[in-house]
């Protein structure tokens, strides 16, 4: 099933919106956010180009990639932050008039993302759900042109609570201050800031200790070429 | 060696220090190789979780071309001012044969006084030739 299907199946019925930057010669990237509506109906599957109206679908999809990110992040997986987005962005639609006021659209639907998440999180406390594997989390990264993803950091990132991934994704992944990570993640700067210290120390050590490591290693070589000669 | 916290160097490498603060930590770098070090090691896993986050944004971004595309659906432009008047031009043509043919109403009303006078329909008594 295409990914808009998948995605707004729910909202929108007959007809999925979805978003695409179309490539331009000039290599100039993004270009136009340009609007797509995927049809499930007719047994086409297929998506078509359609410039849309409309003050929140637009601003939903202007951001589109960067919400799904920050579900999938949250989520841990492709899955789970998919689904998890739909059914945001399907309250953030009905609920766009009287909840937004003045917020910066980005930080509004980042907040009602993570708001949702976490009354999920409540309400089905008991669950079984399951943990997203390692490799689960690793099919988050982009796998272009033989490019293999930092495995160290996709790691250290899986290892990470939801909270501790997101607050790290806002601040450096979006470049958000760290007032407005604690608003989306409804907690405080303060918190934000002592979670930043914690995983940057963390993975400095762990780079650290690699670093040493090969240091180490190095050294022992000649000593293991020397027995060989 | 110079005692500074994480919490510290993080903000530096982060770029939250005013400039007196920032210039105090580079001459400390400047002559402590350890916390040198670890600035270093914090710049590297700041750079790295950016770069990881830059790749999962790729990512969707890939995901988002793989869906295949049809070409655009034509809508009926509303904004064509010359095909609304021509649809105006024929249907105000069609009126008027209309009117020519003999369907004129409701601009011409009929003359109620010009229609024939019916007499009463009389059922009774008189025989007609004996009416004059």
């Amino acid at each position: 099933m295409p990914l808009a299907q998948a995605l707004f199946a729910d909202a929108l019925p007959s007809a999925a919106q979805w978003m695409c930057y179309p490539s331009d010669s000039r290599g100039e990237w993004p270009l136009r956010p340009m609007v797509v509506e995927a049809h499930s109906s007719g047994g086409g599957q297929g998506v078509r180009a359609e410039i849309l109206s409309g003050s929140v679908r637009q601003e939903v999809i202007a951001i589109l990639p960067r919400l799904k990110r920050f579900a999938d992040v949250l989520a841990g997986e492709k899955r789970e932050g998919r689904a998890l987005l739909r059914r945001a962005l399907l309250r953030m639609l009905k609920s766009e008039s009287s909840d937004r006021r003045d917020n910066p659209f980005d930080r509004w639907a980042f907040a009602e993302i993570y708001g949702l998440w976490q009354s999920e999180l409540r309400h089905h406390a008991d669950s079984d759900r399951e943990t997203p594997t390692e490799n689960d989390f690793g099919e988050l990264f982009a796998q272009t042109q033989g490019a293999k993803p930092d495995a160290l950091a996709a790691n250290f990132l899986w290892q990470l609570s939801p909270q501790q991934r997101s607050a790290l994704l806002l601040v450096y992944g979006e470049g958000f201050s760290h007032e407005d990570a604690g608003r989306v993640l409804d907690t405080s700067s303060d918190t934000i800031q002592s979670c930043l210290v914690r995983t940057s120390a963390s993975l400095a050590d762990r780079l650290s200790a690699k670093r040493a490591a090969k240091v180490a290693l190095g050294q022992r070589e000649p000593v293991n070429e020397e027995i060989a000669g | 060696m110079t005692e500074l916290s994480d919490e510290l160097l993080v903000a530096y490498v982060d770029g939250q220090f005013v400039r007196e603060q920032t210039r105090a930590i580079d001459k400390v770098l400047g002559r402590d190789g350890v916390v040198a070090a670890r600035v270093d090691a914090l710049k590297e896993a700041h750079g790295r979780l950016e770069a990881a986050f830059e790749a999962i944004l790729a990512g969707e971004v890939v995901e988002i071309l793989a869906t295949p595309m049809l070409p655009p659906r034509l809508k009926p432009q509303r904004e064509n001012g010359l095909a609304r008047i021509g649809v105006a031009i024929v249907g105000i043509g069609i009126a008027l044969a209309a009117l020519v043919g003999g369907y004129g109403w409701p601009l011409v009303m009929p003359n109620l006084a010009a229609l024939p006078q019916q007499s009463p329909a009389i059922t009774g008594s008189i025989p007609a030739a004996q009416q004059h």
